[in-house]
């Protein structure tokens, strides 16, 4: 079935009007790739052997909640396979008598002895590895993945790992513990997102339950919108793509929530300086169907009220997230996931009142069905959201502004498991975007205007298929060739520019309306992904690969911290998709025998075309002709990073460093020459530390270290109508850095004593962020004395500029 | 009472504490780049109320140069220069710089007739040329026509919080209004036309409010296309109040008819000049206008030629 698809797409993929600009360098590489892909497929055919195969899900025990990831391992013949992200599992062996080992982190190993004459499903249920047997068990647990499986460039994060890292403000944020990885960074405290291999935050696709997410922050990014009690299971992905996956360049945040114990009920919750929390899950039809809802709401307004100041009193400041899912056992063969997100940061003050608010809302429908042991399929309908409002005043003097994204998408994937030696993905993706890049209606004295820009819409279209391939017990290649097709789509009106001078305003020519669903432009991209794993000895493997991706969407966004009021738009007729070629190379290799300490050597380069960049002084809101003030440039970045982890006993913990540059190159900008980027940082290090002092007692650290980013200085000063405009003469851009970044986190979590039944578990966790008070600076800038404005002066900007203890109660039940 | 009120300024206090970001005034050594000549000046013509005034005021145009930026002395002049404006109707008129200051004026004579109109009228196009130590600069602007203003309109505002500053309670400016043709009052609007831009100045007592964060500029009647011909709107009208005002204060508002290209020097000087906080955007170069007739030349001048309308009102709070 997996080579019928594979060869129609082929098909499809031969037919369609295939465009690929590849640079150079990697004209060579290419047609190695397709020589190696095409033999890699064709070796397939001759494989048809007669085999049973054993099948089925991995579970927790306690909870019924799926085990994504788990190793199934066959010890005579040596064969593995891990579990998918929904748990389930197939592996094809010779007739006879297995013995079948299933491993994961966290849980006792469990071993069956199975006599194999025909296929077999067997559900496996995991029991959690008790605190009291833990140092028992440290030396039977053989977690090697990040040196057996073939991936590289993945950090894989469960939420217990998470929860144990010191948190700003003391909540928990899987962003912030994304960005003490190596590879990533961030521009600064309170920025939004992230930066991944020197890829701007626009670059990473963050899913939660498959949904896109267009803006992961609350609060202008100090807090992420994930609320970490209904989060299952994190992984990054920074290189190495699977071609399942597209539509950004540079990293897939891939967020699952937790399915919900389908056994019994529980409660989880917490209260903490900013946030309060609560998540309940349970049984709907014990063993078959489980729920989860999970909410979050700030409270510091709720004392607004109590002011005797008018102004405060009718302020409105709050944020809440409310994460739902919902899975039903239909049969032995069928699945359905329900799951939904939505959540909204509101602000309002004043007479007349000013409002702002602004949120994510995605809901995904999942059917997973099994159509025969070796064949698994997911089709997933999903809808998301990202909008914001704001608003003053009434119909006579007031404004009201609105923009958003939404997508509609239809995801159908499968996995075949062709064989031990072969498990063949294959797939597609229909994406129905509308953009509303904003418009604002205003009213003056009662007279009504209206400005900005008119919806756009859009349709992606993606093929995929990839096969895992054993070719040796040492040697194994991932390989998969994905298709993109875009479409930037009426109605609506297209805009034509005169491209005269680099960095200055593009004049208008022409413009041209188009119907519904009328193609004003479109792009077809062809995206080879190609990874390899050599394991040098059973604890040692070189890992290599390859990764083309494209994207068509992109945030536009010139500030340092990207604004909640930016807005994506699509590639049109001007603005070309983005592609991004990544090379990596890595050295993976565990100490001791229980794979106590996991280290990797990671280099990466990457070359970046068509990156988006602005004219200076670029109006990019509101803008009807905002293509017009945008620019085209390339970029490249590489980089060497460094990690060692330690993930058992009472001391756990990593130290991640990177060595890296990010920069570009722009027509129009600083001469052009090459310049760092915004958020390029040379040295990035981060230490983590998790320490069990006793049942009752934790300790965790963090410490980073990383170099200034890169800001522009003048060099003169222009006097023009009694002000001070600073000039750089030679007009370069990013010409210095501001000083270096460094902070220390610490917390302590109590097991609290509860003499109630054991079932209740509390705890206390004091934080405290920032220990030495550092003023680490955010940003460098110039100005005027505010006091005299002939004199000038440097001001360093920090966002965190104190001591930040705080203290959480969390509970459990 | 007092503890509810406590705990509510707490949580306010608290918010602040984390939030309210540190700014700290630091040394940094910066290169300096060689000197430029600086071209600051506007072709005005100013209306008082209804009365055209710009018989009686000179023209001046600044020439300076640029210093290292940490340089707190006044710029220094640019001197020797020879300076002269040609308008619309291919006059050309001599500016002199007569007490060696650098500012060089054109002191008359002045016409006032519309056949044959003073330099500096609505509706006129002007170049600007610069012979100065051997390289020849020239520059073009164009007046616009500005709105006139008839009154202002003060309102006592109680004490606020803005922010994390407190604003005293006083008077600011709630409206600010024009006489139409039929003689009644309105909010000042926009003229008609797709990018008019102005420049509004506010005085207390002859005092400029001369910070860069306080000035204020509409394109049209709000901050971007898709405003035209409408009441200038209430953020526009709040910012000509960069305080709150008191009984017996002198206020003076000017409106500078500045064009489209003015305004997006401008605005881009007065980023460049406030680009602090989370959401600054890259650090740049203004453009200028002024242009070295000798492409090939190396030597290039900075700061803006403009030409302004400007119709003021004075008014006493009371």
């Amino acid at each position: 079935m997996g080579n019928i698809n594979f060869s129609y797409q082929l098909i499809s993929i031969q037919q369609s009007n295939v465009c690929i600009v590849l640079s150079p360098e990697f004209q060579t590489m290419k047609k190695f790739l397709l020589i190696l892909f095409v033999s890699c497929f064709c070796s397939l055919l001759g494989v048809a052997q007669q085999k049973y195969t054993i099948s089925g899900h991995v579970k927790d025990a306690a909870s019924g909640e799926d085990i994504i990831g788990a190793s199934v391992f066959a010890v005579e013949s040596k064969l593995s396979v891990a579990a998918n992200i929904y748990g389930f599992y197939s592996l094809t062996l010779p007739e006879g008598k297995h013995t079948i080992t299933v491993s994961n982190l966290g849980y006792n190993n469990f071993t069956q002895v199975i006599e194999l004459n025909k296929n077999i499903v067997l559900d496996i249920n995991l029991e959690i590895r008790s605190e009291q047997l833990k140092e028992v068990e440290i030396t039977s647990e053989k977690s090697d993945a990040n040196v057996k499986d073939i991936q590289m460039s993945v950090a894989k994060l469960d939420i217990k790992t998470i929860q144990k890292v010191p948190a700003f403000l003391g909540e928990v944020d899987l962003i912030k513990v994304i960005q003490l990885l190596p590879g990533v960074s961030t521009v600064g405290e309170g920025a939004t997102g992230f930066n991944v291999r020197g890829g701007s935050i626009d670059q990473n696709l963050v899913l939660l339950d498959d949904a896109p997410v267009y803006n992961s922050s609350h609060l202008f990014g100090f807090f992420s919108v994930f609320n970490p009690d209904a989060v299952k299971d994190v992984k990054l992905y920074k290189g190495g793509i699977p071609s399942q996956f597209g539509g950004r360049l540079s990293s897939l945040l891939d967020v699952r929530l937790k399915d919900g114990n389908n056994k019994t009920y529980h409660a989880e919750g917490g209260i903490g300086l900013l946030f309060s929390r609560l998540s309940i899950e349970g049984p709907l039809v014990k063993n078959k169907s489980s729920f989860i809802v999970a909410g979050r709401r700030s409270y510091f307004d709720l004392f607004f009220p109590l002011s005797k100041n008018k102004d405060i009193r009718e302020s409105k400041a709050y944020f809440y997230d409310l994460s739902v899912k919902l899975n039903y056992i239909l049969n032995e063969k069928d699945r359905i996931y329900l799951s939904g997100y939505f959540g909204r940061d509101v602000f309002g003050a004043g007479n007349p009142e000013f409002g702002f608010d602004l949120g994510n809302a995605t809901g995904t429908l999942r059917w997973n069905h099994i159509y025969n042991s070796k064949l698994f399929s997911n089709v997933s309908l999903i809808y998301s959201n990202y909008d914001y409002r704001i608003g003053v005043g009434d119909e006579f003097d007031g404004f009201n502004w609105k923009s958003n994204i939404i997508n509609y998408i239809v995801k159908p994937e499968f996995t075949y498991y062709l064989n031990p030696k072969n498990t063949i993905t294959f797939g597609g993706s229909a994406t129905y975007y509308t953009f509303d890049p904003g418009k604002l209606l205003f009213y003056s004295k009662g007279e009504k205007r209206e400005v900005g820009s008119e919806p756009k819409y859009a349709l992606e279209n993606a093929l995929y298929v990839g096969n895992e391939q054993r070719i040796t017990g040492r040697l194994s290649m991932q390989y998969g060739l994905r298709f993109s097709n875009f479409n930037y789509m009426g109605e609506g009106t297209a805009y034509y520019f005169r491209d005269t001078v680099p960095n200055v305003r593009k004049d208008t020519i022409n413009s041209k309306t188009f119907n519904n669903f009328e193609t004003i432009t479109s792009y077809n991209n062809l995206e080879p992904r190609f990874s390899l794993k050599f394991e040098v000895t059973d604890q040692s493997s070189i890992k290599a690969s390859y990764n083309r991706t494209t994207q068509n969407l992109h945030l536009i966004s010139n500030a340092a911290a990207s604004t909640p009021l930016d807005v994506w738009i699509p590639s049109t007729n001007n603005i070309k998709p983005q592609i991004a070629d990544q090379v990596a190379l890595g050295y993976f290799r565990n100490f001791r025998e229980d794979n106590m300490y996991e280290t990797s050597v990671e280099a990466y380069y990457k070359e970046m075309q068509n990156q988006v960049d602005y004219i200076d002084g670029a109006d990019l809101l509101l803008n009807k002709l905002v293509e017009g003030d945008l620019m085209s440039g390339t970029g490249r970045a590489y980089g060497l990073e460094l990690y060692v982890k330690k993930a058992k006993g009472d001391l756990t913990g990593w130290v991640s460093y990177t060595l890296s540059r990010s920069e570009r190159k722009v027509n129009g900008i600083n001469n052009n020459d090459w310049y760092p980027n915004r958020f390029d940082k040379v040295h990035n290090l981060n230490v983590v530390g998790m320490y069990t002092l006793n049942k009752r007692l934790e300790f965790g650290s963090t410490f980073v270290f990383g170099t200034g980013t890169p800001a522009t200085f003048p060099t003169n000063r222009i006097e023009y109508q009694g002000y001070i405009i600073p000039h750089n003469i030679s007009g370069s851009r990013n010409n210095a850095r501001i000083p270096v970044y460094h902070r220390l986190d610490l917390s302590a979590t109590l097991h609290l004593k509860d003499k109630r039944s054991g079932k209740y578990k509390h705890d206390l966790v004091v934080s405290v962020y920032n220990v030495y008070a550092r003023r680490n600076p955010f940003s460098i800038y110039f100005r005027s004395n505010p006091e005299n404005p002939q004199q000038t002066q440097a001001v360093q900007f920090s966002v965190v500029g104190n001591i930040i203890p705080s203290v959480a109660y969390n509970f459990k039940f | 009472m007092k503890t509810k009120h406590i705990l509510s300024l707490g949580s306010l206090f608290f918010l602040f504490f984390i939030f309210s970001s540190c700014e700290k005034v630091i040394d940094v050594d910066l290169e300096a780049g060689e000197e430029q000549l600086i071209v600051d000046g506007f072709i005005t013509c100013f209306f008082d109320t209804v009365a055209l005034s710009s018989g009686i005021e000179n023209q001046v145009i600044k020439l300076r140069k640029t210093a290292p930026y940490f340089n707190n002395s006044s710029a220094a002049p640019a001197l020797g220069a020879k300076v002269t404006v040609t308008d619309g109707l291919q006059r050309t008129f001599e500016f002199k710089d007569d007490d060696n200051d650098g500012n060089y004026i054109y002191t008359g004579p002045f016409q006032l007739s519309f056949t044959n109109p003073p330099l500096g009228f609505p509706g006129n196009a002007y170049q600007l040329n610069i012979t100065y130590q051997g390289e020849e600069f020239t520059a073009q602007n164009y007046m616009d026509s500005v709105p006139l203003i008839d009154s202002i309109k003060f309102q006592f505002q109680e004490q606020t919080i803005q922010g994390p500053d407190t604003l005293k309670a006083g008077y600011s400016i709630d409206q600010i209004l024009s006489r139409g043709p039929d003689g009644l009052l309105s909010p000042t609007k926009d003229i008609k036309g797709e990018g008019t831009c102005y420049w509004f100045k506010t005085f207390k007592n002859n005092t400029f409010y001369n910070k860069a964060d306080q000035m204020n500029l509409a394109y049209d009647a709000a901050f971007g296309p898709g405003s035209d011909n409408v009441a200038f709107i209430p953020p526009i009208v709040f910012s000509l109040s960069p305080e709150r005002f008191n009984i017996g204060d002198e206020i003076k508002i000017e409106c500078w008819s500045i064009g489209l290209p003015s305004f997006y020097f401008l605005n881009l000087a007065r980023i460049q000049m406030t680009n602090e906080g989370l959401f600054a955007t890259p650090a740049t170069n203004v453009p200028t206008n002024i242009v070295n007739k000798n492409k090939n030349s190396k030597v290039k001048a900075v700061g803006w030629f403009g030409a302004a309308a400007v119709s003021s009102i004075t008014q006493k709070v009371k």
